[in-house]
């Protein structure tokens, strides 16, 4: 990861127009915006993050700050092979700890900057929400409406059997 | 792209624009084509955006987008948090079964989700496949180190993966994992089929098989079958070869998109009883009551002889095999031999067909479950007529009971007996030696064994010869060598006719048990009845 680097810090503009100055090592804990500097060499302008607001662009920078030493996960780690652990670090578990419409922002900050591990991080803390809830309570948590009539839930029940009784 | 047209409701908008949602959220059109399903690998930006940041920027945002006075809580988002599905499929990744189950339950969206085959496929991994990597392969040999411990892991992968055949794509995975889970809880319905009301002798044989359209039963109209090997390369036709009493063997193709579906395709001269046979195309190996060994290649219309052993120590049952393996193929003979103290053990004679010749090069070699010193006849040496490298691997001595059955699926050996246990052995062959590991006592029967077989990743099924006790086993060391009964959803009818189990077998999913009912004569005579009414009773296990 060592890029020889003119530059020590890189400008992130929120779409609600706020510049951020961050080292530029913990900006490309971003994927996309580490490709967007391998791209274009020296960039003095300030880089638009054109659909993360202020708050949450902070936010995912406090992250990075945070992570910035973090060993970069294997590229080529098959998603498939590797035992999903929803364990997440205390720190993370911290950071995460917001309200439900802040964490969906961060998901979704994390999955257009392309910051991994932070997507993970966020999609686990939804996980572990999820874990261990009945139908009705994942509805009440996430405020979704109940679509299927009567008939399609039995449907579904009896289809799901086989994976309740174990 | 009126970026200010939302700026009534003033809430942040998602990313992606998902069926449902529309009514309420505003998109970004340039940034999806950022976005990316996350399974892809997060390597690099699309090819054309490289070119430049600047461009980027031109295109997505002329005018900066302002959402600045954010209002808390604009409630409710009756469809849920403003995620993609590609963001719910990661997170669902995350969850157990019986979560999936109940996310399933919730609306319409989760139940396409939570139901995606590729959440599924993360489950199967993480329940059936991660837990046998970390364990090595069934093996007698002390495994030398891996020097490369991620290859031998991805091959290992592999292995499993296609012997679970769901190593192509396309896989409907949770109809994989309920598969695989009512195998392992043996639950599965029961079904029963009439296939003959009286006659002779009646062979089974099953075909692993996954192809639609091979639901036919067609009797063939021969007398005194004795044996029926069914090759299992090809999957668009059934090659079979049957053998008679009369000693001749009857080779078939049988291709049910063809009229008719049958054809037979050569015929061998009568001999001796044929007692056991075993056809991968184009070797045909048949084992006589006489005791002839003799191995063939399926050339039309008469098959070529390309060699005949003969031995006088042996006894049924009998069980041969052809396997395709680095070197060349393989032909086992696995047949039981009596011991000089009683009882009764089990030898292996492995002949390599080096496939580099044509001139049809044998190599043999024998191994046995205890001394051959041991037993009762002047050498269970097998078949001779060759020059036999004989290798006995001295264990302490294995004393069978006679077997009911054998069943020989590389490296798995099993055998049932009437005590109700079986034994089974693991065969090590490779280019040094032959070897026969001490057998292992498997108990659960709770009466005589009657049927087993064992296919080659160590999944058996064994049934008692009365009564519907059927076992499934798992024979992988690592695993503890576990067994489950069937807990079959039998079809009411509670009549316990006296019946006699003949076969078992089994694919991928279902078991098969052929049994025969005592003509419906309570108390008959304990002579075995042939003929009678005979009935294939069907465990599924979908």
């Amino acid at each position: 990861m060592a890029t020889p680097s003119t530059q020590a810090t890189v400008k992130l503009q929120s779409n609600d127009n706020v510049v951020i100055e961050v080292e530029r090592a913990i900006a490309e804990r971003s994927v996309l915006i580490k490709n967007m500097l391998e791209d274009c060499g020296e960039v003095t302008d300030a880089i638009p993050i054109s659909n993360v607001n202020e708050s949450i662009l902070r936010k995912v920078i406090e992250w990075c700050e945070h992570h910035k030493n973090d060993p970069v996960a294997a590229e080529n780690e098959n998603d498939d092979s590797r035992k999903k652990t929803t364990d997440i670090d205390e720190w993370d578990q911290k950071f995460m700890n917001v309200d439900q419409e802040m964490l969906f922002e961060i998901i979704l900050a994390a999955n257009f900057l392309d910051i991994k591990p932070l997507l993970d991080t966020g999609c686990k803390t939804v996980a572990n929400m999820i874990k261990g809830k009945s139908p009705e309570e994942i509805r009440k948590l996430f405020n979704i409406q109940n679509d299927f009539t009567p008939e399609e839930e039995e449907q579904i029940r009896r289809e799901n059997e086989w994976a309740e009784d174990r | 792209m009126g970026v200010g047209g939302d700026g009534g409701t003033g809430r942040r908008p998602p990313l992606i624009e998902v069926g449902e949602h529309q009514n309420n959220i505003t998109t970004f059109p340039p940034l999806t084509k950022v976005f990316r399903p996350f399974f892809e690998p997060f390597q690099s930006l699309p090819a054309h955006l490289p070119s430049g940041m600047p461009k980027r920027a031109r295109s997505t945002s002329p005018e900066p987008i302002r959402l600045q006075q954010r209002p808390k809580r604009v409630r409710p988002l009756s469809t849920g948090p403003p995620l993609s599905d590609e963001l719910y499929l990661r997170i669902f990744t995350y969850l157990e079964i019986t979560d999936l189950v109940a996310c399933q339950l919730v609306c319409h969206r989760f139940y396409r989700i939570a139901g995606d085959s590729h959440v599924w496929k993360g489950a199967f991994y993480n329940s059936f496949i991660q837990p046998r990597l970390r364990q090595r392969p069934p093996t007698l040999t002390p495994s030398k180190p891996p020097d490369n411990e991620e290859k031998v892991r991805s091959q290992r992968l592999k292995r499993w993966l296609d012997d679970e055949a769901v190593s192509h794509t396309g896989a409907d995975w949770k109809g994989l994992y309920k598969l695989r889970q009512n195998w392992l809880s043996g639950s599965c319905e029961v079904s029963e089929v009439e296939v003959a009301r009286e006659g002779g002798e009646l062979l089974v044989g099953l075909k692993d098989d996954s192809e639609p359209g091979f639901n036919l039963s067609t009797p063939l109209p021969f007398r005194n079958p004795t044996t029926l090997a069914i090759d299992t390369t090809s999957t668009t036709v059934i090659r079979f070869a049957i053998g008679f009493s009369t000693g001749s063997i009857a080779l078939f193709t049988l291709d049910p998109t063809s009229h008719p579906p049958f054809t037979r395709t050569s015929t061998l001269p009568p001999s001796a009883p044929i007692s056991a046979l075993a056809y991968t195309h184009p070797y045909l190996a048949s084992l006589t009551t006489t005791q002839e060994f003799t191995l063939y290649t399926t050339t039309t219309p008469t098959p070529t002889l390309i060699s005949t052993l003969q031995s006088q120590t042996i006894e049924p049952p009998f069980t041969l095999g052809i396997r395709e393996a680095a070197g060349g193929i393989y032909i086992s003979i696995v047949y039981t031999f009596p011991l000089v103290l009683g009882g009764w053990s089990v030898g292996v004679q492995e002949l390599r067909l080096s496939s580099s010749s044509s001139s049809s090069e044998i190599h043999s070699r024998i191994a046995t479950s205890v001394p051959t010193s041991l037993a009762a006849t002047s050498a269970a040496s097998g078949f001779t007529s060759l020059k036999t490298p004989t290798s006995s691997l001295f264990a302490l001595p294995e004393v069978l009971t006679k077997p009911t059955s054998i069943s020989y699926s590389h490296p798995y050996l099993l055998l049932s007996h009437a005590d109700n246990t079986l034994t089974v052995f693991l065969v090590s062959s490779i280019p040094s030696s032959l070897r026969i590991s001490p057998g292992a006592r498997l108990w659960g029967h709770t009466s005589a064994v009657s049927g087993a077989q064992v296919a080659g990743r160590g999944k058996a099924v064994s049934v008692s010869r009365r009564g519907g006790e059927v076992r499934v086993w798992e024979l992988e060391k690592a695993r503890g060598m576990r067994s489950v009964a069937l807990v079959g959803e039998r079809g009411g009818d509670d009549e316990r006719k006296e019946r006699e189990n003949c076969w078992v077998g089994f694919d991928r999913e279902q078991i098969v048990v052929l049994a025969r009912e005592g003509n419906g004569a309570p108390g008959g005579g304990e002579g075995e009845v042939r003929g009678g009414r005979r009935v294939l009773v069907v465990y599924d296990f979908v």
